[in-house]
């Protein structure tokens, strides 16, 4: 695969879900540069994609995520603004949130258009919407957290999982925060939060070394502006997007680009894509695909219209099932995704849809009209699937696969189709 | 929380920088049948940070009532083990088996600086390292110390692997649902599977040169290789007891039998999630003691029906109790020491350890009164029959819960 082209899809894959060959022409044809500018200015892309309409769904939590699910998977396969997407889906991993103790749809998919909105925004506005987010308030019992009877749920988690990191604060910073975020409540008939001033703490607080009667905003305002915060979420960006192991010269330079525009995410995504070691190609196909990536990515790829629910079983089985991460860390990623349950579950999944016939299905892929008469097979699927990442003996062995015996050669270019997708670099990204 | 965190940033340095990472990994596939009929060890994580002041209830002690207003436990519901502590009500498979001797409950266990946050706490009591000196695991060393070479020495059930099992050199396998576990290939092309396996193993047995993709070729080959041995090893199994059907249920089942097909494996790492109980713990931490007890009371029932329960040890721990005073929302805030059980048909069932002192506390927390250190180094040395030091880290005193368990193996 041509060397240019190669980036273009490492820039895809990474921050989208994988260009298509008419993506990587269109994309190309800006350079590097504009296609990181095209992909950061995605407000300039119009958005079509219908909203969700939770009062559709009579299915209450666990039931109901499916559809929710699907929503959000049919808008990863087919925005036009794939770093938007893809910024929800990292802030959704940053800031975790799951139905298995929420329950509530409408609240998770508020707090997913919440990422929506502020995907490329301000961290300091973004956190301090998440501090007040009733499905984020629920999750950590921050409903619960009142005057004279403190809970430290969001507390804890807002410092070390949030912003700075373990190890920059004390357990009486815990406390102290716990008091400071009181008088937040839930509003449930109108699913929103509201302020209560009698459940609010008035005292003095001394929370991170300030003094005062401290509140909600002002631990936002000192948790956003740490430099524990500034190499902490650009160390997790480095790793969500660049590598499982970055350089501490490249974390560096994303925390001070967090540092220096007071954490407009923007500007930090803009270091991030225009690193040298974002453009590394050591650091290409090198990272394991999480199940979103990919299931989305390779049903893109092969040209599915749409993902139904058949999606979701595999999906939890490889681990990630969206809504409904492990705990409030989130998915641990990178060779966490892999293990010989997970490996099975991603072989199979290749299968099933390698080997969907039903013509009028949803996920339905068509490899005879991705080759359209080509004569090269095994290098159309290689470069589609994997830019082009099968090389040497495995070809080859693909290859002799591809000219053995077979009964139809429809059977033999779905097989080839599993084959690639079984591949270990088609599990990279 | 349901599953422990992985930091991957120091596992994957550990796994990718290591020459020797994939020689290893492929001598372990050398499978041969283990001996069977020795000790085996069944550890059970309770993920979230179980509430062991309403699990093993100090039901004699005044602070117990006053702490827990809405939560506390009548003492006429109490299961007593004695004239101070005794079970959760839900706990009456475990009772019976504490009055047979063979349910041991070791009361405060924790260690020192402990650690509130989940993933670090998780991480100390899986490493066996309070001050994260250790990289691995504990059961990764004593795997990789005491059963190289037998690739099916230890097996996790659920779809992350804790901690616990990081090693340098091998790879525990973990196991989700039997009839996943295979590779499957187009139901329209049967004459076509031979050809794939063929094309696939080919692909998995020669080395993907990139470190993500020589990760993912060698997980595969293991699965491979576990599949083929773990369908070959439950063929013709069957349960011997009624197991609910719930996760842990189904964990159970799968582990029942394969201790009853002699496979062989000496540990055996299920999990079971829900416990950070910070409002309505109530309900909710009834319902979790409810199905830890249903899902243990089948299980051992299948393993005495099978006899194996005699070599069998089960052991549960959490990675921290909860505070002693209840919170203003029904719930417990994350604490410190907690209690563990082990069961088995050749262990001292009892107390063990001192229940810690409910108004002597450290900021409204628990002080430990047994390292879980000489807990991990009890089961390795005197149940699995090694050297723990190099295991926990260092030499703890022992707990006498296996007297004569591993001299009864030895004579078998």
């Amino acid at each position: 695969m041509d060397p240019q082209r190669q980036l273009i899809s490492h820039l895809l894959r990474r921050a989208g879900f994988g260009g298509t060959p008419a993506e990587l022409d269109q994309y190309g044809q800006l350079g590097y540069g504009g296609a990181v500018e095209q992909l950061l200015n995605f407000e300039q892309t119009p958005d079509d994609y219908p909203a969700y309409d939770t009062s559709a769904d009579p299915a209450k939590g666990r039931k109901g995520i499916g559809q929710l699910q699907l929503w959000w998977l049919n808008r990863m396969l087919t925005t036009k603004r794939p770093l938007q997407e893809k910024m929800t889906l990292f802030w959704h991993g940053h800031f975790a949130t799951a139905v298995s103790k929420v329950n509530q749809i409408g609240w998770l998919y508020n707090q997913n258009q919440l990422f929506r909105q502020n995907a490329l925004g301000s961290f300091p506005t973004l956190l301090s919407a998440v501090s007040k987010d009733p499905a984020m308030m629920f999750w950590l019992d921050s409903q619960t957290n009142r005057k004279g009877s403190p809970n430290e749920n969001y507390g804890r988690e807002v410092m070390e999982l949030f912003t700075m990191g373990i190890g920059s604060y004390t357990e009486q910073d815990v406390k102290e925060g716990a008091r400071a975020l009181t008088g937040w409540t839930l509003k449930r008939t109108s699913d929103t939060s509201r302020f209560v001033p009698a459940r609010f703490d008035d005292g003095n607080k001394t929370y991170l070394g300030q003094s005062g009667n401290l509140g909600l905003d002002d631990v936002v305002t000192i948790l956003a502006s740490s430099p524990n915060t500034a190499k902490f979420v650009g160390r997790k960006l480095a790793r969500f997007f660049i590598s499982d192991n970055p350089d501490d010269g490249t974390v560096g330079a994303i925390a001070n680009a967090y540092a220096g525009s007071n954490g407009d995410m923007k500007a930090v995504m803009r270091t991030v894509l225009n690193s040298d070691a974002f453009r590394d190609p050591n650091n290409f196909m090198n990272k394991i695909a999480s199940p979103t990536e990919y299931v989305v990515t390779n049903l893109k790829l092969l040209g599915a219209k749409s993902v139904d629910q058949s999606v979701l079983g595999p999906l939890r089985n490889m681990g990630q099932e969206l809504f409904n991460p492990p705990n409030v860390a989130g998915w641990p990623g990178n060779h966490s995704w892999l293990n010989t349950d997970t490996i099975f579950t991603r072989l199979n999944f290749a299968d099933r849809i390698a080997s969907n016939r039903a013509t009028d299905g949803p996920t339905y892929v068509d490899p005879a009209a991705i080759l359209g008469g080509a004569s090269d097979a095994v290098g159309r699927f290689v470069d589609l699937l994997t830019d082009g990442s099968v090389a040497g003996a495995n070809r080859q062995v693909l290859q002799d696969y591809f000219s053995g015996a077979a009964k139809t050669a429809d059977a033999k270019l779905r097989g080839l189709v599993h084959l690639v997708l079984s591949t270990p670099t088609a599990h990279l990204n | 929380m349901l599953i422990t965190r992985r930091s991957f940033l120091k596992g994957a340095a550990i796994v990718t920088a290591s020459g020797s990472f994939a020689p290893s990994f492929l001598t372990r596939t050398a499978y041969t049948a283990l001996a069977a009929g020795n000790n085996q060890l069944v550890v059970i994580q309770l993920s979230g940070g179980n509430d062991g002041i309403n699990t093993v209830i100090p039901y004699g002690t005044p602070q117990y009532a006053q702490s827990r207003p809405t939560l506390g436990i009548g003492q006429d519901q109490v299961l007593p083990l004695d004239a101070n502590v005794g079970l959760h009500p839900n706990l009456k498979a475990l009772k019976a088996l504490f009055d047979q001797k063979q349910l041991a409950v070791v009361q405060g266990v924790g260690y020192p600086n402990p650690n509130r946050s989940h993933f670090q706490s998780a991480q100390i009591w899986q490493t066996a390292s309070p001050d994260n000196s250790q990289q691995t695991g504990w059961l990764g060393r004593y795997d990789e110390a005491n059963l190289q070479g037998e690739r099916l020495g230890a097996l996790n059930f659920g779809d992350q692997l804790p901690r616990t099992f990081w090693t340098d050199h091998t790879v525990v396998p973990s196991i989700g649902s039997l009839s996943n576990y295979q590779f499957l290939t187009d139901p329209r092309a049967p004459d076509d599977k031979q050809a794939q396996v063929d094309a696939i193993n080919k692909i998995f047995n020669s080395p993907a040169g990139r470190d993500a993709a020589d990760f993912f070729r060698q997980s595969a080959v293991d699965a491979f290789q576990t599949a083929a041995d773990l369908k070959t090893a439950v063929a013709g199994t069957k349960s011997a007891a009624q197991y609910p059907a719930t996760a842990l249920g189904r964990q159970f089942q799968l582990v029942g039998q394969l201790i009853g097909s002699k496979l062989g494996t000496r540990i055996y790492y299920v999990s079971m999630g829900g416990f950070d109980t910070h409002s309505g713990e109530k309900n909710t931490h009834d319902r979790l003691m409810l199905q830890l007890n249903d899902g243990l009371d089948a299980f051992v029932k299948d393993l005495q029906a099978q006899g194996t329960f005699a070599n069998t040890a089960i052991m549960t721990f959490s990675e921290f109790g909860r505070r002693v005073k209840e919170n203003g929302s029904g719930g417990t805030d994350h604490g410190t020491a907690e209690p563990m059980f082990l069961l088995g048909g050749g262990l001292q069932g009892g107390l063990y350890g001192a229940y810690p002192s409910m108004s002597d506390l450290d900021v409204g927390d628990l002080k430990f009164t047994t390292d879980f250190r000489s807990v991990y180094s009890s089961v390795v040395s005197d149940w699995l029959g090694a050297d723990p030091g190099p295991v926990v880290g260092g030499a703890f005193p022992k707990l006498p819960i296996f007297g004569s368990g591993l001299a009864a193996q030895k004579a078998a």
